[in-house]
């Protein structure tokens, strides 16, 4: 049984359909890629997905339970987590704080217990605070805990958005173009902790746009266009296909035609 | 180049002197002491100034009431003294036609503003900016307008009479024994834990990332809505409780005691001072609630002028509050003790420190 499972999505605003029939498995442990031209609709699969937009047709699932329908918030308990593709960071919040949000739905004292600093406060608080300064160093971020947030280079605040992403304790991670405005070191650096990650037992879906990153990194990769798949497979077999060059391209021939 | 030095050394002072705060072994015996000399101030000070520091008090329980919406959920609410308004008058009520006791009636009170807190945040639930600014104001003139009209529960235009002194075990209040005096201190440093408290729990963070980006909160799990009600409810209760001592304190109310004008002095308070921060209330307060007294004493320097020459203090100090919120707004935003902290995050006790310090 797939970990996440998108059943002939279909998503449509007014008369535009963002999604069209789309249909998208993820194991358990896998890294997939969901890539295509500008505009195909890859972020609103994610939004989909977290329940940003509620589908018109179809069915996501996740772990074989139905997540369509649900409340962002309720999604995130089930156990999936997104990053932006425009980063969205508490930015006048420190770098910790923003990881211990990310923990959010991990704690459930209630006010009283905060007033009274109970126990159970100090528990749940020292946990989360221990764990959120491991992924913080995990993620190269050891030495800013105390910084704020907006004051990190773009780089790092990429590093931040998934690092709050992961203290949410999701066992799948959806990542919108982690590595846009990234050198090719940072990049290459990030290509490791992503895998890193999928050691760690995470599994990942991709929207990128950097090719490099997404055929060294992706098990599997889905093609989209105008809302429809026109493509998956292996990153071999994507980089060969016809349709792909197509969508990214234009026609070969069109362009080659009157030459030939 | 001198201004810049000059201004690295202050820098330097405030983060030392938080530093100093934050070891135990300063702040505790610091703190005390401060409590003790706040103590001893009715003793020495004429009753004049006390008045003045009873009044800072109330605005100070107010600004911090403010700062869980304005400061910490970041909503601007225009009508902060409808709940002020609520709490007095149904204190007052309680205790003359009621015939309540006092403390009794303080619950109550309180309890009823949390209720009206928690009618505000519903009503506000799909707006936000100014739209939602807008409704607060809607929300005080509703309030202050049925205060205001319905006679047989207000006294309408007549308002309250006679409102006995707060009392405690008997003992009244006046403020010849001080006794107003140490009650608002005690809802001040009431509200300053309460504040303190649950700002470090997860409500506070969650409140917090409401303020930065709700949508990012939501998909962080946090149910925004929540999380509104409570800061409005909390905020709701808190100016009640300045509310019931306020109305003891003057006697006398009616629908003219609070006024638009209170909102936004509160408003006024909180944004002199900085937003979301607990030293920026208690600045803010200390600025601007004697503010109309000072520039009273001001005025009275001019006395040789014609009378028909001299301004009115109470009309005059909403131009001072204007220039100090249009100054505030071009050169300092954030407040004077707003914006982001030099000092460390505190990690919670029992954290390693080499952790700590990643």
């Amino acid at each position: 049984m797939a970990l996440l499972e998108m059943k002939q999505v279909l998503m449509r605003f007014g008369g535009l359909v963002a999604v069209d029939g789309l249909s998208l498995k993820v194991e358990e442990g896998e890294i997939v890629s969901l890539i295509g031209p500008n505009g195909a609709g890859k972020t609103t699969v994610f939004n989909t997905i977290t329940g940003v937009y509620e589908i018109t047709e179809g069915e996501i699932c996740f772990g074989g339970e139905r997540i369509s329908g649900l409340l962002p918030r309720e999604i995130v308990k089930r156990g999936v987590s997104r990053t932006f593709q425009n980063i969205r960071l508490f930015g006048k919040l420190r770098v910790i704080e923003n990881a211990l949000i990310g923990a959010h739905i991990n704690m459930d004292y209630s006010i009283p217990d905060a007033l009274f600093r109970t126990k159970k406060y100090r528990t749940q608080e020292l946990t989360l605070h221990k764990k959120a300064l491991e992924v913080l160093a995990s993620i190269g971020l050891g030495e800013y805990v105390h910084e704020y947030a907006e004051n990190l280079p773009y780089g790092l605040q990429r590093r931040l958005e998934i690092a709050r992403a992961i203290m949410s304790g999701a066992k799948i991670l959806l990542l919108d173009e982690p590595a846009a405005g990234m050198n090719p070191q940072e990049s290459e650096d990030l290509m490791g902790f992503i895998r890193s990650l999928r050691d760690k037992g995470y599994t990942i879906l991709l929207i990128e746009h950097d090719m490099n990153v997404v055929m060294n990194v992706s098990d599997r990769i889905y093609v989209v266009d105008y809302g429809k798949l026109i493509a998956k497979g292996k990153p071999e077999q994507i980089k060969n296909d016809p349709g792909v060059i197509r969508a990214y391209l234009g026609d070969v021939s069109e362009i080659m035609g009157e030459g030939a | 180049m001198k201004n810049r030095k000059e201004k690295n050394r202050t820098e330097n002072v405030s983060v030392r002197l938080g530093m100093l705060f934050r070891k135990k072994k300063a702040a505790v015996p610091a703190f005390l002491l401060l409590i003790v000399l706040l103590c001893l101030l009715p003793q020495v000070t004429s009753l004049y100034i006390q008045r003045n520091l009873i009044m800072v008090g109330f605005y100070m329980v107010l600004g911090f009431s403010l700062n869980f919406v304005t400061g910490y959920i970041g909503e601007v609410s225009l009508g902060h003294a409808a709940f002020y308004a609520i709490g007095a008058f149904s204190v007052s009520l309680l205790t003359t036609d009621a015939g309540m006791g006092y403390w009794p009636a303080v619950v109550l009170s309180v309890l009823l503003c949390g209720l009206f807190g928690l009618l505000l945040a519903f009503a506000t639930m799909r707006v936000s900016g100014t739209y939602l600014a807008i409704l607060t104001l809607a929300f005080f003139y509703l309030v202050m307008n049925i205060i205001q009209n319905w006679e047989g529960l207000t006294h309408g235009v007549v308002g309250i009479y006679d409102i006995p002194a707060a009392n405690i075990f008997g003992f009244a209040f006046t403020m010849k024994n001080g006794g107003y005096y140490y009650c608002i201190l005690a809802y001040v440093l009431f509200s300053i834990l309460i504040t303190r408290l649950l700002i470090g729990s997860r409500f506070g963070r969650a409140m917090k990332a409401v303020r930065e980006d709700p949508l990012a909160a939501t998909m962080a799990g946090i149910n925004n809505q929540t999380f509104r009600v409570i800061a409005y409810v909390l905020a709701g209760m808190l100016a009640g409780l300045a509310g019931t001592l306020y109305a003891p304190f003057c006697g006398y109310i009616n629908y003219l005691t609070f006024t638009y004008n209170m909102c936004l002095m509160i408003l006024v308070i909180i944004i002199t001072g900085g937003r979301g921060t607990m030293k920026g209330v208690i600045v803010g307060s200390l600025i601007i609630a004697p503010l109309g007294e000072v520039l009273r004493g001001l005025i009275s320097l001019f006395d040789s002028l014609p009378a028909e020459y001299l301004p009115d203090p109470e009309q005059w100090r909403f131009v001072i509050y204007g220039l100090i919120m249009v100054v505030m707004m071009r050169l300092r935003p954030q407040g004077i003790l707003g914006g982001k902290s030099r000092l460390d995050y505190r990690m919670p006790a029992g954290l390693d420190k080499k952790e700590g310090n990643g």
